[in-house]
């Protein structure tokens, strides 16, 4: 009992120092449950079987990542209660000088971590089930179903899940606090608190060429980035975050270091009010812990680059599903017996089908896409396949048939017998086209010379297929029939009469069926089989981002705020110091503030220096794709950097305030 | 001569009234401009509290202190930060050396609390390290420093504002014998070379045997005061130590 009493006090005592460290456990739980409690939210909502089999998925994919994120809380949350262990050496050495024994005091370390524990669990599952209701809003949202009524949403499986991962993750935590208990000297522990913060390099010069080092280390990393290191996984991509990680961390060691000599060459600002004290502190600070800087800004990197990866592709994704479905469905028929008058005198389908097209693709032998690849194109775009195949050649008139079914017939062409159009619509494809089509554009198709109608790739699509057009050539049909070649495959496009799941449905149906009957080789999309698509990418990568965004960040947050006020004792006395010595409490306090935001500033500013360039080059490759900016997405991952880590920065303030201020009196 | 500091009938009570201990019994005495004078008496006998009142950390029961013919007692808030900021110097036992910081930095950093216009801060540092005779280690952090370096830096920061006043709560408490002696050198240096005035408490009769005047206290009241005048310190050691037997004497009557 009274080992239990002492606990408790202990718990009421260093929970006031250390509330930003029960803050991460209950949100990390919250976190935890809300995104394994996806099964419960999606139960109670109507869901086509399509939309179903996604909902699976996505809770498939939640559980894989949860178990990486149970690892790095884990890692998070022994770090953070060693760091609060290694500051509490002094109590542990009282307790042991006044003859407890050290399984007594083990017994009072696990039964703390026990009751932290299970009061975190406790408030953060009750938290979690109270936001899931909350976020089950968006994720019907998410999955574009109608929430007609609210349902109370509940999930046991995640509830059992948290419960045993954050179980087994304070199990971790008090074995290794028992570990460390019983490996502790006693002389060691009473006098923890006089080990003195060395800073590591004295030796200005030495700093500056460690500087210049991590400069050059990071510097080259970047010229791998921009060299295809994101793409390639080999040797390359090791080097790229090998050098990455280590010039970051050449670079904490040094910069704050550096920065410092510059400051001091300018006396007027060195010698102002508290600056001194500031920069020597935060100096320090940034010296004593330049590993976990290094991985708080690694982290933070993630935080960025996932959040505005992620949310760059759900943007492609939709974007893409806008650009590729210019149709309500395309059917493609990969024999040239011309059996497309089965499907298109089916019943079912005449009733389905409000206007359609059906025309023909052409190749030419020995007339292959190498003749207009221009080779300056840029490293990922990958054209070795495509330069082998014969270009895909459609008739003028199809075209204007085309074009007019989209409601675009100002737009329709009229060839003479010398010309081609070359059409596009995906990114790389036209950038390579719009070379080849500036210089000498012509091109040999059996004894034939063409040369463009225009300078430019007309960014068009053709047929609802996915893929979107990588390059269709339009000819006068003159030319096609002058050829005298065998269709390589036929089209049918088309709009159904209402955009309705059940007329959806039905058209899906009747084509499965014909093909099984009949045996055809036909491939055929719908404009509702892409959308799905996309919504399950969008609500993938959503979710992936939201999730592992949220965990690095407050991950990261927690390692500097535990950092920080772990000093807050010996600060306690550095800013007793400074009131004896006349330094006013408004000066005071914004010397508090300086030092805990520079301190929480560095490896932000790293960080998104880090991302930006990342993110340019992960830009480059969505574009190959479609075209959007992923930097356009930086300013909500801001946002929400700001929220979740400037929340842990005003938390680490105002408890350093708190403890600062008590020994004035 | 004028009169730095007059202390006039202070009382400090703690407690409530029901149990009440007086730290201070009616106490006044004046410090002149330039005079350097110890407080001496057994633990317990209010000559930190006393001190503490005179530094404003603490604050005084009933009666008067005056700075300068200011009555500190009287001031709150900003004048009190300005007062303890301009007027006042401290030198701790504990060296209270900032350990993030060089000894230069620590040094300065007591003129840029004050606002000291930039550009005369190295020179004013530099003046008063080679005055206390450490321009040799200013470039140093303290944990590099010995103790006697130490506290002289400490000197150093609480003279470098030229301070009305010098409070020294046990400078010597925490040095070995020859680091002390150096110190209390580097006093007398600030004492009579700076003109700098004075007021230490201390426990120790070497220590207080450099001062010019000695106020002994006991149970919170000025229990003698004994004048160095023409005497040679080893006289006044020895007149020092007779008082202290004395006040030992009485406390042993109690018994």
């Amino acid at each position: 009992m009274k080992t239990f009493s002492l606990a408790l006090k202990n718990i009421k005592k260093s929970m006031k120092d250390y509330s930003v460290y029960f803050v991460t456990l209950v949100i990390a739980v919250a976190i935890f449950y809300i995104f394994n409690s996806l099964d419960g939210q999606t139960a109670m909502m109507t869901l086509s079987k399509s939309k179903q089999e996604m909902v699976t998925i996505v809770i498939k994919l939640m559980e894989y990542i949860s178990v990486f994120v149970a690892i790095v809380l884990g890692f998070l949350v022994v770090y953070a209660n060693n760091f609060i262990i290694k500051r509490r050496k002094k109590e542990i050495g009282i307790y042991l000088t006044l003859g407890m024994s050290k399984t007594r005091v083990s017994m009072i370390f696990v039964l703390e971590t026990l009751i932290v524990g299970m009061t975190s669990l406790g408030i953060g599952l009750l938290a979690g089930v109270g936001l899931s209701q909350l976020v089950s809003i968006f994720t019907a949202k998410m999955f574009e179903a109608n929430m007609s009524q609210f349902n109370f949403v509940f999930s046991l499986k995640a509830l059992i899940s948290t419960i045993k991962n954050f179980g087994l993750i304070y199990l971790v935590v008090m074995i290794f606090n028992v570990f460390t208990l019983q490996r502790c000297q006693l002389i060691d522990l009473l006098h923890a608190h006089l080990e003195n913060e060395k800073v590591k390099i004295k030796n200005s010069w030495v700093n500056f060429i460690i500087f210049i080092l991590s400069l050059v280390c990071i510097g080259y990393a970047y010229y791998l980035l921009y060299h295809g290191a994101l793409i390639q996984f080999d040797s390359r991509m090791a080097k790229m975050l090998i050098l990455g990680s280590v010039g970051t961390f050449f670079f904490f060691l040094s910069v704050a270091g550096f920065l410092l000599k510059i400051v001091q060459l300018n006396k007027k600002s060195y010698y102002k009010g508290l600056n001194i004290f500031v920069l020597k502190q935060v100096n320090n600070k940034i010296n004593t812990h330049v590993v976990s800087m290094t991985v708080i800004s690694l982290m933070l990197l993630l935080t960025i680059g996932i959040l505005s990866a992620s949310l760059s592709l759900v943007n492609a994704y939709n974007e893409m599903f806008d650009q590729n479905s210019p149709f309500d469905y395309s059917i493609a028929i990969l024999d040239n017996n011309a059996r497309e008058q089965q499907i298109l005198n089916n019943k079912v389908y005449q009733k389905l089908v409000k206007e359609d097209t059906c025309y023909r693709h052409y190749t030419v032998p020995d007339f292959c896409y190498n003749q207009i690849i221009t080779d300056k194109t840029n490293q990922y775009a990958d054209f070795n396949y495509i330069k082998s195949q014969p270009v895909q050649i459609i008739k003028q008139s199809d075209y204007n048939q085309i074009l007019k079914l989209q409601n675009l017939e100002k737009q329709q062409v009229h060839l003479n017998q010398q010309e081609y159009l070359l059409t596009a619509n995906n990114p790389s494809a036209i950038s390579t086209f719009n070379q080849f089509l500036k210089g000498n554009n012509e091109v040999s198709v059996q004894n034939l010379k063409l040369h463009s109608h225009t300078k430019k790739v007309k960014n068009i699509s053709l047929e609802t297929l996915g893929n979107g057009n990588t390059g269709t050539l339009i000819v006068n049909d003159e030319v096609i029939n002058h050829l005298s070649q065998p269709a390589m495959m036929t089209i049918i496009s088309g709009n159904l009469i209402n955009q309705s799941e059940k007329t959806y449905d039905q058209f899906h149906q009747s084509i499965h069926e014909y093909i099984k009957n009949n045996g055809l080789e036909v491939s055929y999309l719908t404009r509702s089989t892409l959308k799905e698509s996309s919504v399950e990418q969008s609500v993938l990568f959503t979710f992936i981002a939201l999730y592992l965004g949220i965990i690095f960040a407050i991950a990261s947050g927690t390692v500097l705020a535990i950092e920080q006020l772990s000093n807050a004792t010996d600060n306690k006395h550095r800013y007793h110091i400074l009131n004896q010595l006349g330094a006013s409490s408004s000066m005071m306090n914004r010397s508090l503030f300086y030092q805990i935001g520079l301190s929480f500033m560095f490896p932000l500013v790293v960080a998104i220096i880090h991302s930006i360039v990342g993110l340019k080059e992960i830009n480059k490759i969505i574009e190959e794709m479609v075209h959007i900016n992923a930097l356009d997405h930086i300013f909500i991952t801001i946002i929400f950097i700001v929220i979740v880590y400037g929340g842990y920065f005003m938390m680490t303030y105002l408890a350093s305030h708190r403890i600062i201020n008590e020994s004035q009196e | 001569m004028e009169k730095r500091l007059r202390i006039q009938d202070i009382e400090k009570y703690y407690g409530n009234k029901s149990n009440m201990t007086k730290a201070i019994n009616h106490i006044s005495f004046d410090v002149n401009d330039g005079e350097y004078v110890s407080i001496m008496g057994a633990s317990g006998s209010g000559k930190s509290t006393l001190l503490n009142c005179i530094s404003t950390i603490d604050r005084v029961t009933s009666g008067h202190i005056f700075l300068n013919n200011v009555d500190i007692t009287k001031l709150k808030g900003k004048r009190l930060n300005q007062l303890r900021r301009e007027e006042i110097g401290f030198i701790f036992q504990d060296f209270n050396l900032l350990d993030t910081l060089t000894a230069f930095e620590n040094i300065a950093l007591a003129l840029t609390i004050q606002k000291v216009n930039y550009k005369d801060i190295d020179r004013r540092v530099h003046d008063i390290a080679s005055a206390l005779g450490i321009d040799q280690v200013l470039q140093k952090y303290p944990y590099e420093l010995s103790g006697g370096q130490k506290q002289r830096v400490a000197c150093a920061r609480a003279m470098v504002t030229k301070p009305s006043l010098i409070l020294a709560d046990e400078p010597t408490g925490a040095l070995d014998s020859r680091s002390a002696r150096m110190l209390l050198e580097c006093l007398e240096v600030l004492n009579e070379q700076l003109n700098a005035t004075i007021l230490m408490v201390t426990h120790d009769a070497f220590t207080a045997s450099y001062s010019q005047r000695v106020i002994f206290i006991k149970d919170g009241q000025i229990f003698n005061e004994i004048k160095k005048g023409d005497k040679t310190r080893k006289q006044f050691f020895n007149e020092i130590m007779d008082i202290q037997t004395l006040l030992g004497g009485e406390l042993n009557e109690d018994i």
